[in-house]
This record gives C-alpha cells, sequence and structure tokens, in this order.
C-alpha cells in the first residue's frame, strides 16, 4: 500500500471552510445549541485526537500513521505507517489490518517541558505481531518525533482470520489513551477474538492498563493477587472509551457489546468488567474457535433480551463483584465507541455530562444507531439519571474520537475522514 | 447437498449477470445511500474495517450480494453484510450493481 500523502494533504486541510448552522441540541429546554465546523476533511479512517493548550492537534489515522494540525490550520505528517509515502519519518514495523492499526494518541501533561507524546499502535517486531504503546518526542516545531520508545510492548493482536463476524485479523485491540487527572497513563484493550484473554491475569487484552510515562505499573494498581500489575481492571471485551470525571476523576469506560449491550462503566481500582467468553463456562458448551462472544447464534440476529442470557457482558452470575455498567445502549449493540465529559459553563445544563460517540452497526434488526449521547451519571456511577441524543448540527457518521479542545469545544473524528468542532451558544 | 449449494451458488451468478446488466443506477444510488454509504463510504473506498468497492464491476458486485443474500460465508464482515443484503431485492441488487460499478471508478 502506497500512499501519496501530497494529494491527502491538499483535501485534508480545509480549516478555512467552516458552516455555521446553529440548531437545538436536544428537546431539553435547557440542552445548549450547537454549531459545528469542519475542521479537517478527507482523512483515512482518523482515530484519535490530541490537543495542546493552544490548539496544536495531534491526530492519528489508523493506516497512515500521526499527523498534526497547527493553530494556523496547516498539517504536518509526522510519523508514517509501512508503506506510506510523504512523512518526514516512517517505522516500518507499524501496519494496519482489519480493526488494527494505529489508534490511540495522548499528550503528556507536562509536555511544554518534555515534548513527549504517546501513540497506541499495532507493529510487527514481534511474531505474531502486539499492540505497543509508543512515547516519541516532538521536535520544537512541531514538524518531527524522535526518541522512539515502546513503553508498553506486549498487548495481545489476533494475527489470524477466525469463524466470528468481524473475525479477520486484526479484531479487538481496544485502542485509547488518556492521561488520567492522577498523572498516569490508561491505555484500552481488546480480547482479540480469544476466549482465554479477558480473564486471563497475564495476557493484556482485553483490560485497562494503568502505568507511569515509562510503561511501569503504578503502584497502587489493585488487580487480584498473580495479576500483571499493569493492570487497572480486566474482563473487559473491547474498550475504546475512557474519560475522567471532572467533579472527582472517577474513570468511566466505554466499551463494544457483542451484539447486544453496549456499556459504560464506572471503573474500580482492580475490578473485573464480568466478560468471559471462554467455552464451557456459566453453562455454556463448545464455541467456534475457542470463543463464545457471539454465541448462540453469531451469524443470525436474534432478541438481543436473549442473547445476554447465554452470554452476558458483565456475567454476575460468575463474578458476582463484576462492575456493573451505569448504562446498556437499552440493551443493544451500535458500536459504542469513545466518551468524553463535557466540561465548561459553555456547555449549559450539560456541564460534566459523559458524551458517547455510537458508530453505528446494524446488525439482525438493531437500528444503525450512528449518533452522539449525552449521559448524565448518577454520582454513584451505577445507573444514568438522563441519556439524551445530541442533535447534530452537521450530518451523522461513524463517531470513533470525541475530545474536548482546549476551546471548550467537542471535537470529533468519524470514520468517513471527517474531524468536526461543535460548539455551543 | 453439496449438489444443492452448488446448483444455488450458479443460480446466483446466473441471475447476477442478467440482472446486473439491467440495472437502474439512479435507484441504486438511492439505495447505497440508504443502506451501503454508512460503512463504504461516499466514494465507495471503505473505511475503519469495511472494505473499498472502488472499481468492482457490476457482476462482482451484484454476485457478492447474491451470495450474502444466500447466506454463503465470504469473508469476516459477512454477518453484517448478511444482515443488510437479505433486504434486498434482485432489482435492487441489479441496481446497486449498475450505481457502484459505473460511479467508482
Amino acid at each position: 500500500m502506497r500512499r501519496n500523502l501530497t494529494l491527502w494533504s491538499l483535501s485534508a486541510i480545509v480549516a478555512s471552510s467552516m458552516s455555521y448552522t446553529p440548531v437545538l441540541a436536544d428537546g431539553h429546554a435547557s440542552a445548549p445549541s450547537l454549531t459545528h465546523a469542519t475542521v479537517l476533511s478527507g482523512l483515512d479512517s482518523p482515530w484519535d485526537m490530541a490537543f495542546l493548550p493552544d490548539g496544536t492537534m495531534f491526530f492519528t489515522e489508523k493506516c497512515l500513521g500521526l499527523s498534526v494540525r497547527l493553530p494556523s490550520g496547516d498539517v504536518s505528517a509526522l510519523l508514517g505507517m509501512t508503506g506510506t509515502d510523504g512523512y518526514p519519518s516512517t517505522a516500518d514495523d507499524l501496519f494496519c489490518e482489519g480493526q488494527a492499526g494505529m489508534q490511540g494518541v495522548a499528550v503528556d501533561p507536562d509536555f511544554d517541558e518534555n515534548r513527549l507524546i504517546y501513540v497506541y499502535s499495532t507493529s510487527s517486531k514481534t511474531a505474531p505481531g502486539s499492540n505497543r504503546l509508543m512515547r516519541l518526542k516532538v521536535s520544537d516545531d512541531l514538524s518531527a518525533v524522535s526518541d522512539r520508545t515502546d513503553i508498553i510492548e506486549d498487548v495481545p493482536y489476533k494475527p489470524e482470520a477466525t469463524d466470528h463476524p468481524f473475525g479477520g485479523p486484526g479484531a479487538h485491540n481496544g485502542g485509547r489513551v488518556r492521561f488520567g487527572p492522577d498523572g498516569h497513563i490508561y491505555l484500552t484493550t481488546g480480547d482479540t477474538h480469544n476466549g482465554e484473554v479477558p480473564q486471563s491475569p497475564t495476557l493484556l487484552g482485553g483490560k485497562v492498563l494503568r502505568v507511569d510515562r515509562d510503561g511501569n505499573a503504578v503502584a497502587d494498581n489493585n488487580p487480584p493477587e498473580g495479576y500483571d500489575p499493569r493492570i487497572f481492571t480486566y474482563g473487559h471485551r473491547n474498550v475504546q472509551g475512557i474519560a475522567f470525571r471532572p467533579s472527582d476523576g472517577q474513570p468511566v469506560v466505554a466499551e463494544h457489546g457483542p451484539w447486544h449491550s453496549d456499556e459504560i462503566t464506572v471503573l474500580v481500582n482492580g475490578g473485573n468488567g464480568g466478560w468471559d467468553p471462554r467455552p464451557n463456562m456459566a453453562g455454556r458448551g463448545d464455541c467456534p474457535v475457542n470463543y463464545c462472544g457471539y454465541m448462540p447464534n453469531q451469524m443470525d440476529g436474534m432478541d438481543p433480551a436473549e442473547r445476554v442470557k447465554f452470554m452476558p457482558m458483565t456475567d454476575t452470575g460468575t463474578y458476582p463483584d463484576a462492575m456493573p455498567p451505569a448504562w446498556n445502549n437499552n440493551g443493544l449493540s451500535q458500536g459504542t465507541s469513545s466518551a468524553a465529559f463535557l466540561s465548561g459553563e459553555q456547555w449549559g445544563a450539560w456541564d460534566g455530562r459523559l458524551v458517547v460517540g455510537i458508530m453505528g452497526i446494524g446488525f439482525g434488526g438493531t437500528p444503525l444507531g450512528m449518533r452522539i449521547d449525552v449521559i448524565d451519571l448518577a454520582a454513584d456511577g451505577m445507573s444514568a439519571n438522563d441519556v439524551t441524543t445530541m442533535s447534530l448540527p452537521m450530518a451523522a457518521g461513524r463517531f470513533r474520537s470525541l475530545v474536548q479542545g482546549p476551546d471548550g469545544s467537542l471535537y470529533a473524528a468519524v470514520d468517513q475522514g471527517e474531524i468536526y468542532q461543535l460548539t455551543p451558544n | 447437498m453439496k449438489k444443492l449449494q452448488l446448483l444455488t451458488i450458479c443460480a446466483a451468478f446466473a441471475l447476477t449477470a442478467s440482472e446486473a446488466a439491467g440495472g437502474d443506477a439512479a435507484a441504486g444510488e438511492a439505495r447505497y445511500a440508504e443502506t451501503c454509504i454508512n460503512c463504504h463510504g461516499k466514494a465507495g473506498k471503505g473505511m475503519a474495517s469495511f472494505p473499498s468497492i472502488i472499481g468492482r464491476d457490476a457482476d462482482y458486485i451484484a454476485g457478492r450480494l447474491m451470495q450474502y443474500r444466500a447466506r454463503e460465508m465470504v469473508g469476516p464482515n459477512s454477518a453484517i453484510m448478511m444482515s443488510w443484503a437479505e433486504k434486498l431485492s434482485d432489482e435492487e441488487i441489479a441496481n446497486l450493481a449498475d450505481y457502484i460499478s459505473t460511479t467508482f471508478q
């Protein structure tokens, strides 16, 4: 795969083509009205963004690499993946396959002093491939990255196709990386369609990891005895959203469900998400390739309420202390990916609420559901007081990433190739 | 049983060729916007783990849709494609094949 970055850059830089259309955000009288601007378009599956205080925006594209949009609107390529052209440096071990590729990006809270950013990507450095969290140093002029250090090297990657829906190589990598208010790095991972992974004490898929800037476990991580000390929570399926409640720093994750039950869950240090797709567990028998994640009927639509009885997303029968979801998308799976908290008076009644990006799947009679939901989490995190679908001032897309920028606006990346700015009025 | 499956496949492809030749691209465009655009994109280049369909001829598109509608496993996204293809009539498949093959070059 050779990509021509010059052409891409010309089409991508559309910072000046901004359209503003105020609409009422939802039916609630207290909801803010929103305008939108298209910040970038023509991207190739943009996956995540991270901001500097002046509005500089680092962003990833799943099969291309890392770039940065400057406050002027100019875009500079930084680090390309294998087969790309036009980047000042290329890491030939970084590749994309299926759902895998370059995913999350985070800026160090001390960036002004250390110039460090963190990027999660699939790599061929070790067979049969792995997902890695890389630390990179950004040049003073934001034109290059250097000093790559892989601070986590061993998140599993799915190397071969299996007999499952979306069963190609590269499935379920998680992929979001964020700094918490505690100053530590949180990395979300996925189960790689492997029944053993989520509850494994040593395999790092299906987990939320918490590490320091060197990739070392945070001292007060509290997984069960014998578990990898980098594990903050385990027993997850495919976590692609993590955010921290502004009022108390509480980490909250958004997770894809298995043909049912996307989940929003408030994390407990050392907690179990309750996902265990192993065969011959919880009354199940054998399953295709030892993974029951889409059973009992993985290729056909059926009532999600019946599915959950066979293969629960949070199995409180087997794991009574599992972390319960605050919300489960009314029992549906529609591709819940990213999460962020809105913060600031500009958001009015939505100040402090969780926004969740839903990409849309539309399997087996489930409505497609591309949207952004605004969730009022209960203070104890055990339920949602209110869930409102944002009335968008632009067409909906596959909302892969949501990030609040330093200007207080919400930035939304869609798989279709755009990054939007959503601003309350 | 295998003979029956072969006959089904052959019948599907036979239908494909004739239907695809007579497709209505305008109707296909409308159906594409309703059914396909969210994963394959407005230019057919695909996104995320959904593949590009640029440069595919009408027989290929129609044949694949017929296979999915017949619940054949064709690649890792078969489950989701079966779910969408089962809603399509022969005429709609022909229309989509015509639109996709003539638009996404």
